[in-house]
């Protein structure tokens, strides 16, 4: 009786709800690897859909991809197939619904594609403004000259 | 181009997974990345990362005569991986001073320098000089200068205190056996403090015979130093860097023979340990699980000379120096005739290949941001 009771709760389904209004069926372990659902179940019990309103269905399906095949090896090549704006939306969605792993391993793969790219490069991936006044910049790259060595050439 | 925004701590933690040269390049990009960078807390995240790959420095004259050195950083895993090939541009601290270098100990990524006037052209006995190196940020501190009657013969150590977030350099005359401890961005005066615990024979002017000099291991917040008491009893005098007090630790019951070579102490897994010849044909490592407990010595390893990728002969009385351990436990990095030879040692295979580098000495090294100021 005990048995057949773990079982049918882990095969409980529930289904998330993307931003886009696309609907995934994920079993309840699955759902659980997200915090942000896991406390959403835990205050209602009983609830059968549970709205990700800050994610799209793209991304959302990579995310419960990942938390069904991460290990070593797929972690290690997971990153490879997004473009730059995916893995921010992904690592996005990976800070909301709260799943740690997931979160460590996108800001490595975004910090491993600025490594060797120049400031300039990196305002445009975070779309952030130059606030440093003409002299101070040069001062800056002056003082810094050798980090600019070897640099991707944008 | 992406119209959300990254919140600042998911920008913060991005950036803790880069390397040191990104960074010091990435303070042109805006005041906030600059003032970000520069801000101890990130810089503790940053060394948190950052410890996790364990690199390995290796020092080496510039040329046979000259009085400067330099240091390559081997990434730990590229060792293990033998791709040994991949040397990183090696490092030269700026030696306006003109002194002798030598380096004395390594702590998140900064390196103590201590310099004596023993060039070809002058001498001088009363005066040291020491400084904090980052190799990373291409930062060296202010020199600090050390005076005493006959400096050559004065021993010294490099270690944190993590109560009170200093960096410190111990100095101790084997003679008098007097101490004197320098804080780092405390009131940076030199301070005599207890004098060491009387004892024969430090067993570093032995060493030194062989061209070891300042042997020590720097274990959480203590200093540790080997020596012998009366009776040819081995005792480890243990400096604790916050309290500035000693103690006196037993080597591990199992070991009360002295052979041809001395036994040493490193430091392992964030633990003592105590490191010996046996029966001339085995070296043993222990490690004290529990600092300061003496029933906690356990055997960490036991390797057979024959196992080792050199013709290693007690005669020679050369002590082995274990210097790291690999993350997994699997790989065990020796120093041997005084450092000039890395070895490599498999735990698990008890196999053991070499990497015929011709540096003087090494230690273990995380690259960090941490200030020299």
């Amino acid at each position: 009786m005990a048995e057949e009771k773990s079982q049918a709760s882990s095969s409980k389904m529930l289904t998330l709800k993307a931003s886009d209004g696309v609907l995934f069926e994920v079993e309840l372990n699955i759902a659980k690897e997200m915090k942000t659902v896991q406390a959403y179940i835990d205050d209602c019990e009983d609830i059968e859909t549970i709205p990700i309103p800050n994610v799209l269905g793209k991304h959302l399906a990579i995310v419960i991809e990942y938390i069904k095949k991460t290990n070593e090896e797929y972690d290690a090549e997971f990153e490879k197939q997004w473009n730059m704006d995916d893995l921010q939306l992904l690592l996005l969605a990976a800070n909301y619904l709260n799943i740690s792993g997931l979160q460590e391993c996108l800001c490595k793969a975004i910090a491993k594609r600025i490594e060797n790219k120049s400031p300039e490069y990196v305002r445009k991936v975070f779309n952030i403004e130059n606030d440093h006044s003409p002299e101070e910049e040069a001062k800056l790259r002056k003082e810094y000259k050798w980090a600019f060595e070897g640099v991707d050439k944008d | 181009m992406l119209r959300e925004f990254i919140p600042d701590e998911l920008i913060t933690e991005v950036l803790s997974f880069l390397p040191v040269k990104s960074l010091m390049r990435l303070k042109c990009l805006n005041k906030s990345w600059k003032t970000l960078i520069s801000d101890p807390a990130f810089i503790k995240l940053h060394l948190k990362r950052s410890a996790r790959n364990k690199h390995l420095a290796l020092f080496s004259r510039i040329q046979q005569t000259s009085y400067n050195f330099r240091v390559a950083p081997f990434r730990l895993h590229c060792l293990l991986e033998n791709t040994s090939g991949t040397i990183t541009v090696p490092y030269f601290p700026i030696n306006k001073d003109r002194v002798s270098l030598n380096v004395v100990g390594s702590c998140n990524g900064l390196f103590c320098l201590v310099g004596y006037y023993h060039t070809p052209t002058y001498i001088n006995y009363k005066k040291i000089l020491f400084y904090l190196w980052n190799p990373a940020t291409r930062t060296l501190s202010n020199k600090i200068k050390f005076y005493c009657e006959n400096c050559f013969k004065w021993r010294v150590a490099f270690g944190y205190d993590n109560s009170t977030e200093t960096y410190k350099i111990v100095v101790f005359n084997p003679e008098s056996y007097e101490v004197s401890v320098f804080n780092f961005g405390g009131n940076n005066i030199w301070k005599n403090i207890q004098s060491f615990p009387v004892v024969l024979l430090p067993l570093d002017r032995v060493l030194a015979s062989h061209g070891y000099r300042d042997v020590y291991a720097h274990v959480n917040d203590s200093l540790n130093w080997l020596v012998i008491r009366e009776e040819s009893q081995f005792v480890i005098i243990s400096l604790d860097l916050s309290s500035e007090t000693y103690r006196q630790l037993l080597p591990p019951q199992g070991f009360d023979k002295v052979s041809l070579v001395l036994p040493t102490l490193a430091m392992l897994m964030d633990s003592l340990c105590f490191c010996h010849d046996f029966n001339g044909t085995n070296f043993i490592i222990w490690q004290m699980k529990e600092f300061g407990v003496q029933e906690s010595w356990i055997q960490f390893l036991k390797i057979s000379y024959q196992d080792l990728p050199i013709v290693y002969n007690v005669c020679s009385r050369l002590p082995l120096f274990p210097l790291c351990l690999s993350e997994n436990g699997d790989t065990l990095v020796l120093a041997w005739d005084r450092g000039k030879q890395a070895i490599l040692y498999n735990t698990a295979e008890k196999t053991g290949y070499t990497d015929n580098c011709k540096w003087y000495g090494s230690k273990e090294y995380v690259e960090s941001l941490v200030s020299t100021c």
